[in-house]
């Protein structure tokens, strides 16, 4: 929950989705939201910012990032291919914690966040 | 590189994808960031600024940037531009301890330091600080005081991260907006207009933010030296 203090507070929750088949997602967040897709060699914008609210979303498949500085929903369409991962706010990307293949990108800055949201993912 | 004798603009790129401190040793090492300077060098090429200087890698140590910096401020002159650009991680601001600072090979400058080296650059001359990094806003509490006129160019917020994309959102954007193609955007007149542009469509948690220390120099035209005051 945020306090008064929030507004000079680093707040971050980081998503990493991979979407192993074309997949539907509903995506609930309380900010406007990038979604990057993620490649060896670069990264793409996918599609325009979320706006707060729920949003359906048509994946590729491919490896998505998203952030925001509120609590967040995924919820995944019962036929969908999608692990979705809260990736780790720390500077080695542990990679025991998210599926081998695509490097997450690391943040430019030396602390966690303040407070990390929280992610809940519904099927 | 050409060096004028009398140089009125002088741009200073770091770059530090390089860290061995033992505080960030660890650290994955920045993909952007050679990519970064070298797209601020062609948009200060494209701005008309001769002179320009790197500190890339294993030259982007904290001695070797205090100096940089401190011999850009010394050599401009009234009515000159001086340009410092730094790509990299940053320490986030300790509370009683530090308003942040820029991360480099072999330690950290803290913001307050760089500050006083770029005190050295006179009034009248222009300073104009690019913040490729995490927290980037931060170097504005420093800004305050400094006798030239200061415009800080941020990637996030105070507050906010950016991520190691191979390619700097907040760089490629600034390049594309100024001098896209290295040719001059004839729309961009101002850093109030540079501001609006760079925060358009970008997620709440990573808005870039241009401030200046005093209110006028956000209707300059960026990149440009200013206007010397004729007594």
């Amino acid at each position: 929950m945020l306090t008064a203090l929030s507004a000079t507070a680093y707040t971050c929750l980081t998503v990493a989705l991979f979407v192993t088949e074309p997949s539907n997602v509903h995506l609930t967040v309380q900010d406007h939201v990038r979604i990057d897709r993620i490649t060896d060699a670069a990264v793409e914008r996918h599609g325009e910012l979320v706006p707060p609210g729920t949003t359906a979303l048509q994946l590729p498949m491919g490896t998505y990032l998203f952030r925001t500085g509120s609590d967040a929903e995924v919820r995944l369409d019962p036929a969908a291919a999608v692990q979705v991962v809260v990736v780790p706010n720390n500077k080695t990307n542990d990679p025991d914690l998210l599926p081998a293949g695509v490097p997450i990108p690391a943040a430019k800055g030396d602390t966690p966040p303040d407070w990390e949201p929280t992610l809940t993912v519904r099927r | 590189m050409t060096e004028p004798a009398n140089p009125t603009s002088i741009a200073l790129h770091i770059g530090a994808d390089l860290l061995e401190s033992p505080r960030h040793a660890a650290w994955p090492r920045l993909r952007a960031c050679r990519d970064s300077v070298e797209r601020l060098t062609e948009l200060c090429d494209a701005a008309g600024i001769a002179t320009q200087h790197r500190l890339l890698g294993t030259d982007a140590t904290v001695g070797g940037v205090r100096e940089a910096i401190a011999d850009a401020a010394a050599a401009i002159r009234p009515g000159g531009l001086l340009m410092l650009t730094f790509s990299g991680h940053s320490e986030r601001a300790v509370p009683d301890e530090h308003v942040g600072g820029w991360c480099l090979r072999d330690g950290t400058l803290y913001h307050a330091e760089t500050a006083l080296l770029l005190a050295g650059a006179p009034p009248w001359s222009q300073l104009v600080v690019v913040a490729d990094t995490c927290y980037a806003t931060s170097f504005a509490t420093v800004i305050a005081d400094l006798p030239a006129d200061t415009v800080l160019l941020a990637a996030c917020g105070t507050n906010q991260a950016t991520l190691d994309y191979p390619v700097s959102p907040f760089v490629s954007t600034l390049q594309r907006l100024t001098f896209p193609h290295q040719t001059p955007n004839p729309d961009c007149t101002s850093y109030s207009w540079l501001r609006r542009e760079l925060r358009r469509d970008t997620p709440d948690v990573e808005r870039p933010d241009v401030c200046a220390n005093r209110p006028h120099a956000m209707h300059w035209q960026p990149f440009q030296p200013p206007t010397p005051k004729i007594e």
